[in-house]
């Protein structure tokens, strides 16, 4: 999953096809994780309510997914 | 939730079952899997199913009222249904929304005589329905079945120990933002203002839900209206500050 798909999708979206995103809104502080409002709420909205650049966040959720694979990979 | 797919070498597929397939199959149709069936095997699951019937009941009608013979089990899959009680004065309590997927009206599997609540559909419902002897000796049958109805009940106690913990000490106004936030997660649909909660419900119904009154209700949604953390019409509300309501919820203000 690429940045630019990731700022368009629902929070709930992005955690269910990658959990290992969990940690990045978790070490930013966002309760996004267990959300009511994750199912309705796209990556970029949350972002702006909590003052970061949609295109930031959306390449730190890229970056946990990238390196999940990677390390996922070397254990082959 | 495993269904078996329809298969073409079987020419009568019961219609029911179908039907049924067709609903838990296409996740736009049912919001949450009914945990009452999770892990029953397909052989399993196609008898209790074959024992339903499906019953329909408009919105503002009621599957059963309090107090009559509790004679069905039911399993609700599509609109919404309240479980009211009345008090002696006469007053109507909320105790607990339906969502398709619950389970409501286990009194009668599990050998209660009468209803302690009345279920009114609150939008048009559709509801599986089992007479509660047939559904007690499925339950005898597939012990899944029996364990999963007790994991039901277990979550509903826990969820009354929350609620009357709750009732006890927190203040009204959390209580209010949680019961909109439990709206939200059963009735909530996005719209371009914020998020809908997709069900006629009133200033009074949310009273009844947090224990408290229509005045001190309406006082506080005018807060939150005046806040911008939500826009308030007759018999509908739209979220437009989903983390200041959260944040009331959760205490984090």
């Amino acid at each position: 999953m690429n940045a630019a798909d990731l700022v368009n999708m629902l929070v709930s979206d992005v955690l269910r096809a990658n959990p290992v995103t969990a940690a990045v809104f978790i070490d930013r502080r966002m309760p996004c994780v267990g959300c009511t409002f994750a199912p309705f709420e796209t990556v970029a909205e949350v972002a702006r309510v909590y003052g970061i650049e949609p295109a930031e966040l959306a390449n730190s959720l890229a970056g946990a997914c990238v390196q999940a694979r990677g390390s996922k990979g070397s254990h082959q | 939730l495993r269904v078996r797919a329809p298969n073409a070498r079987r020419h009568a597929i019961d219609p029911l079952r179908r039907w049924y397939a067709a609903v838990v199959t296409d996740a736009r149709h049912l919001a949450k899997p009914v945990a009452l069936f999770a892990s029953l095997d397909p052989a399993a699951l196609d008898e209790v199913i074959a024992a339903a019937r499906v019953r329909h009941v408009e919105s503002g009608s009621t599957f059963f009222r309090e107090g009559d013979p509790a004679d069905a089990f039911f399993v609700l899959n599509a609109g919404s249904v309240k479980l009211t009680q009345l008090t002696p004065e006469g007053h109507q309590v909320v105790l607990r929304l339906v969502g398709p997927g619950d389970a409501f009206g286990g009194v009668a599997a599990f050998g209660g005589t009468t209803y302690p609540v009345t279920a009114e559909a609150v939008t048009d419902a559709q509801a599986l329905e089992w007479p509660g002897s047939v559904m007690a000796s499925l339950m005898e049958r597939y012990p899944k079945l029996a364990i999963n109805a007790l994991r039901f009940v277990a979550a509903r106690l826990h969820e009354l120990q929350v609620q009357y913990r709750q009732l006890a000490t927190e203040k009204v106004e959390r209580r209010v933002a949680r019961a909109l936030l439990q709206l939200v997660q059963q009735a909530g649909r996005r719209i371009d203002s914020g998020v809908l909660i997709d069900l006629p419900l009133s200033r009074e119904d949310i009273a009844q839900m947090t224990g408290t009154t229509l005045y001190t209700v309406s006082r506080i949604i005018s807060r939150f209206e005046t806040d911008g953390i939500l826009e308030a019409g007759r018999q509908r509300m739209v979220i437009r500050n989903p983390h200041a309501l959260t944040s009331i919820a959760d205490d984090l203000a």
